[in-house]
């Protein structure tokens, strides 16, 4: 797709295009944000507790930090951990539930299906925010455990929307006609029936983007994700939230609209996608294929 | 919903529907022993030691060579798992070292404080959201309509641990009108504790003012479940009622002249096992998915029972939670499962 052709269509679907703007930011503030913040976001400038100004646009926090730092540069972690694990379970997904859907012609293929999609049942089974607090839990408060943490969650949406596009794509005439040449089952699946199920899947890794920044966001609030001095959105929300009662609200308020923001961001981007690649979408209404109830 | 619970429906087709409900019901034994798998599974692959962790701050030798034999730790992974769940079954989830009792214990203090609070959210939140979809579906076009599909997507996306700082600020501080967001009673009230749940016992002891205190307490948690989770559950209900507009059977009503009303409801109808689906996946989630709002108001409830679990690295506390929570979401989906037989014709052919 072209540059122009690409500004047509977000011309016609504003929420689209309000969606690609804040990815588009949210990736560039993940990438270079801790760089440009224009205080240190660790280190207090030692006046406490102001109320936002032109020098400090979100104001500074109890310990003198300047708020609007510590935003910008938790672009990194939260929107960064979030990615790298939607990408993990987004791999695991597709090889799964291409396994689980995909007609191996082989006595043993429906016995693994049976177990694939078992296994994703009792996941599910639990629920995803104590599941994800649970696993930090056991393996202590880090990066690298946070980031499994949210792509084990995850993993049984991707599985069961790669299974059921499977399922769909593989009734195409194109793949009898790869079957009945004689090609091997497995080249079938890569180079014929991946590649044309893939856009419900990549539609809603999008959305679920926003919802696994929610999830780091919430495992960081209660001490149980990225820990402070890391500048952490989640952390900060957690760390104002003693001076909200006596009136410093912005401390707490304004990462959190920050933060909507960003879940919004990548929710409108996936439901634009999803409007559209499929106009009359039947898993819209299925919540085990949506990140949380939400 | 079980492949089993399935076949059985498609099969009998006989106009009673015990048979598949009776079915479905014994699937929940099934998704129980899952839940109890996947929690002995998990504890395996992410402890190196369980007994080391189990015993918490009593490292002594003695008291973890005790853990491992009673969890019989030592012999063979089925043999473990068979003693964990015998051990479960005589109602043993082992001891939490953070308040000294037994997991069991403290979870029936607790549970019943979060069930409350997410039993009243959910009941108010599903009321909004089958009103407002009904008043979408009679004028899909109206400003009321694109104001509520709005509302729809954004409040699914908000931090539910914000939105509650939010209000406090707002009702707490600047307007003084709401306690502060420190528990479920003013310590100043001396009620019993029964259930655990500060409005039932205050109620059960016949205390009115300490019953008032309880619910000024209550107001701003369940004010921002409902406004969060009200969003989803309105946006799935709105698009299947509306989806129902354009159906035969509309179409048909339309035709024979029956009023707008009348018309309106039948698409609304057609929404019910939505509704009822997301009622059920938003149930199940909030037994744990209320712990951030619960932090915030430090409500005492199951969920904030675990989030110090997590904190204090006590794992007979969270271990017990989360199967707690497990089997909660499994027995919500069963009601869901047999709702269906109510709401929807279909399922009952």
């Amino acid at each position: 797709m072209s540059l122009r052709e690409l500004l047509t269509v977000l011309r016609g679907d504003r929420a689209l295009a309000a969606g690609v703007v804040i990815v588009a930011i949210s990736l560039l503030l993940a990438a270079i944000g801790p760089w440009i913040v224009p205080f240190d976001p660790e280190r207090a400038t030692g006046e406490v507790l102001l109320a936002p100004s032109l020098e400090h646009p979100f104001g500074t926090d109890a310990s003198g930090i300047d708020v609007f730092s510590r935003v910008v540069a938790g672009f990194r972690a939260d929107v960064t951990i979030a990615i790298v694990a939607v990408a993990l379970s987004l791999a695991g997904g597709v090889v799964l539930g291409a396994l689980a859907g995909f007609d191996f012609r082989s006595p043993w293929a429906g016995r693994g299906r049976w177990t694939i999609l078992r296994l994703a049942d009792m996941v599910q089974a639990l629920p995803v925010f104590i599941l994800a607090l649970a696993l930090v839990g056991m393996t202590g408060p880090s990066v690298r455990n946070v980031i499994v943490a949210i792509a084990f969650v995850n993993l049984p949406i991707f599985l069961r929307l790669t299974r059921g596009a499977v399922l769909v794509t593989q009734r195409e005439a194109y793949v009898d006609a790869a079957r009945v040449m004689g090609l091997p089952s497995r080249v079938t699946l890569r180079r014929h029936v991946l590649p044309n199920s893939m856009e419900p899947v990549i539609a809603n890794a999008s959305i679920t983007v926003g919802f696994a920044v929610l999830l780091t966001a919430g495992l960081s609030f209660l001490g149980a994700g990225v820990r402070p001095p890391t500048p952490e959105w989640g952390a900060t929300i957690a760390s104002g939230s003693r001076n909200l009662v006596t009136g410093e609200w912005w401390i707490s308020v304004l990462p959190g609209l920050v933060l909507s923001v960003v879940v919004l961001g990548f929710a409108l981007l996936g439901e634009g996608l999803r409007r559209r690649w499929s106009p009359a979408d039947r898993t819209a209404g299925d919540p085990r294929l949506q990140a949380g109830p939400r | 919903m079980s492949a089993a619970a399935e076949g059985a429906r498609k099969r009998t087709g006989a106009p009673s529907w015990l048979g598949p409900v009776a079915a479905r019901a014994g699937t929940l034994v099934l998704q129980v022993l899952g839940v109890v798998t996947i929690v002995f599974v998990l504890v395996r692959v992410f402890l190196d030691n369980p007994a080391r962790a189990l015993a918490g701050q009593n490292q002594s030798p003695e008291a973890i060579a005790a853990i491992t034999e009673r969890l019989g730790l030592d012999g063979s992974l089925p043999q473990q798992f068979w003693s964990y769940l015998t051990s479960l079954f005589q109602g043993d989830l082992g001891d939490a070292f953070s308040t000294g009792n037994p997991v069991l214990t403290d979870l029936r203090e607790r549970v019943p404080a979060t069930l409350l609070l997410i039993t009243v959210a959910l009941a108010i939140a599903a009321v909004i959201a089958l009103l407002l979809a009904a008043a979408v579906t009679a004028r899909p076009r109206g400003l009321l309509a694109r104001g509520v599909s709005g509302y729809g997507f954004v409040a699914g996306a908000l931090p539910d641990f914000w939105i509650g700082l939010a209000l406090v600020f707002v009702f707490y501080f600047q307007l003084g009108v709401v306690p502060a967001p420190a528990g479920q009673l003013d310590p100043a009230y001396s009620v019993e504790i029964v259930t655990g749940a500060a409005v039932i016992d205050a109620l059960i002891a016949g205390n009115m003012a300490a019953f008032s205190d309880a619910l000024a307490h209550m107001a701003l948690p369940v004010a921002t479940l409902v406004l969060v989770y009200t969003g989803p559950i309105l946006r799935l209900t709105m698009t299947a009622s509306r989806s129902g507009l354009g159906m035969d059977f509309v179409r048909f009503g339309r035709a024979l002249g029956l009023r707008q009303r009348r018309i309106t409801w039948y698409a609304v109808r057609n929404a019910l096992p939505t509704f009822v689906t997301i009622l059920g996946t938003t149930y199940g989630f909030l037994l744990g998915g209320a712990v951030l709002v619960e932090t915030v108001f430090s409500w005492g409830g199951a969920g904030q029972y675990a989030v110090a679990a997590v904190q204090q690295s006590d794992f007979a506390a969270l271990q017990g939670f989360v199967l707690v929570a497990g089997i909660f979401s499994a027995l919500v989906y069963l009601a869901v499962d047999l709702l269906y037989y109510v709401v929807d014709p279909r399922a009952r052919a």
